[in-house]
Formats: structure tokens, C-alpha cells, sequence
């Protein structure tokens, strides 16, 4: 077994009610985000990228939820974390031409160390964190269960954590598990 | 294989993958990806990628940029064996090496 590979063992996925790590990344607006400066109801963080098909498939939806639930004080956020030197169009240059053709509402934050993600114990993209007003984490998972056919979607898992919280209840399912591309890793 | 998979594309192409990564597997270098739902989508994007442009594309990767590489990103891509050396498993996780399954395992079995 490779040290990276051991490293890469290590990465425990976040425990619910487990505190947002902190982290403090450029975006794509040329702005430093930090968890400071999420002042939203609830903070929903999607671990993403540029590349991936499936990210691609679900861009889209992505923007589309984060405009619905923005206006009921839910912060979205998008963080790139692939190797940027394996995968050049993950860089912070072609995210902000990415962020700025599918007119992202959220901040797209590059997370060059990894170390976001590695806290998160993410594995791939998309994979969506919901913390709520404590910054705990309350959802983990999916955004649904059907990346190509958004009409034939039958669990709108993220969605149906969100309408839970909001409405100060459980969310009714808080884990699944995310499917996609793998992140890339170091 | 069954009638409706012979009439559908779709299932025929499901049942070609399975018995691709069940060959594979048994062929012992790796081990699928130790989650069930993970393996069965990358499975469901093989064999979508099969029935629409005739060869497993990875899922993982743009289908219209791996058509320009020839194999190199036809299921066993050319890059798993570097991916799973790397990280445990392949870009799809469809494939994964022993150590990764057991570590995952004894992660699993500890909670």
C-alpha cells in the first residue's frame, strides 16, 4: 500500500451533528471564503468540480436550488478540490469560466490543499453537506437519485432535507450515499 | 440471458457489464468498490455509455473527449491501475484494491 494510498483510508466521512471544519478558500469572485461568513438559516456545502459528468448533470439543479432555497436564508456554497495538476480544467482559472457560464448564485471556492474535503471525509462529486444555524451537520449525501433524468427523479433527498430543517423538523432521511466521479486526489 | 434482455438494449447491455465485472473481479487483482449502490450506478453508466456510443466509456469521464483516446478511457480504463495504486480505488469506484475493501470494512465493522 502506497502512503498516499493509507492517507487516503484515512478520511472518515463527517459524523452528523459534527461541527463544519473551518476553512477560509479563494473563490471565483476573487473574494476569500470563510465559514465566518456564512450567515444563512442553514449552510449547504456541495463538493464539486469542473470536469466531472455527472457535476455537469447536476450544475443545473444546483443553481436552481440554490436560488429557491437563498431566498429562505439557506447559504450554498461549491468547493473544487480535485488535483488541479492532473486535471488542469479543475483549476481556479477555468472554475471562475465555469462559474461564470452556468451563472452560479453560490460561491465556487478551490480548495487546493484538500484539507476541506479530507475533513469532510468527502469521496465524490457532487456529495452535499447540510449544516444548520449551530454549523452541525444535518444532511449528508446525494442531491437526488437520478443524475441524468431529472424527470424521472424519485427522492429528493438534498430538497427534502432542506423543506425539514426549515420547517424545524428532522430532516426524513440524513444519510445517503453520494454518487458521481471520484474526488482526485493528491 | 433472458428474452426481454435480448429485446432490450438496455438490459443487455446491463447483463454484458455485470458479466464483465464479475470477470474481472474473479480474475483477482481487485475487488469491487465495497459500496452496492456505488458499483450499480457505475454499472447503470457503463452500460448507458455501451448502448449509446457502443463501447463502455467510463462514467467518470466526458464520454466525447475518451472517444478521441481510443481504450484509453474504455472500461478497464488505462489510468486504474495508477488510480487505485494512488487512492484505494479507480476514478468510478467501480474497482478497488484489497487493502482499500478491508480498511473499509474494519471502518465500517468499528462504527
Amino acid at each position: 500500500m502506497s502512503p498516499r494510498e493509507r492517507t487516503s483510508f484515512r478520511a472518515m466521512a463527517l459524523e452528523l451533528l459534527a461541527p463544519c471544519p473551518p476553512f477560509n478558500l479563494p473563490g471565483t469572485d476573487g473574494n476569500s471564503h470563510s465559514l465566518a461568513d456564512v450567515k444563512g438559516k442553514l449552510f449547504v456545502l456541495l463538493v464539486s468540480c469542473n470536469h466531472c459528468p455527472y457535476v455537469i448533470a447536476y450544475e443545473p439543479r444546483m443553481v436552481a436550488l440554490a436560488n429557491e432555497y437563498g431566498a429562505r436564508a439557506v447559504d450554498f456554497m461549491a468547493v473544487n478540490a480535485n488535483d488541479a495538476t492532473r486535471y488542469p480544467d479543475d483549476g481556479l482559472q477555468p472554475m471562475k469560466a465555469r462559474a461564470r457560464e452556468r451563472g452560479f448564485p453560490f460561491p465556487y471556492v478551490r480548495d487546493d490543499s484538500q484539507a476541506l474535503v479530507r475533513a469532510l471525509g468527502a469521496r465524490f462529486t457532487p456529495e452535499a453537506y447540510v449544516f444548520d444555524a449551530d454549523r452541525k451537520l444535518r444532511y449528508h449525501g446525494r442531491i437526488d437519485d437520478n443524475h441524468r433524468e431529472p424527470a424521472q427523479i424519485t427522492s429528493h433527498d438534498l430538497k427534502n432535507a432542506l423543506d425539514a430543517l426549515l420547517d424545524g423538523n428532522e430532516p426524513p432521511v440524513t444519510e445517503t450515499i453520494a454518487f458521481g466521479c471520484s474526488i482526485k486526489w493528491k | 440471458m433472458t428474452d426481454s434482455a435480448d429485446r432490450d438494449p438496455k438490459g443487455r447491455a446491463l447483463a454484458r457489464v455485470r458479466k464483465f465485472v464479475e470477470t474481472y473481479v474473479a480474475k483477482g487483482a481487485y475487488e469491487a468498490y465495497p459500496v452496492a449502490a456505488v458499483v450499480e450506478n457505475v454499472i447503470d453508466g457503463l452500460a448507458e455509455n455501451l448502448v449509446a456510443h457502443g463501447r463502455m466509456y467510463c462514467p467518470c469521464a466526458d464520454v466525447e473527449d475518451s472517444k478521441t483516446k481510443g481504450s484509453h478511457m474504455v472500461c478497464p480504463c488505462t489510468p486504474h491501475h495508477e488510480d487505485i495504486a494512488r487512492q484505494g480505488y479507480c476514478d468510478c469506484a467501480l474497482f478497488a484494491s484489497r487493502d482499500f475493501v478491508s480498511a473499509e470494512r474494519l471502518r465500517k465493522g468499528g462504527k
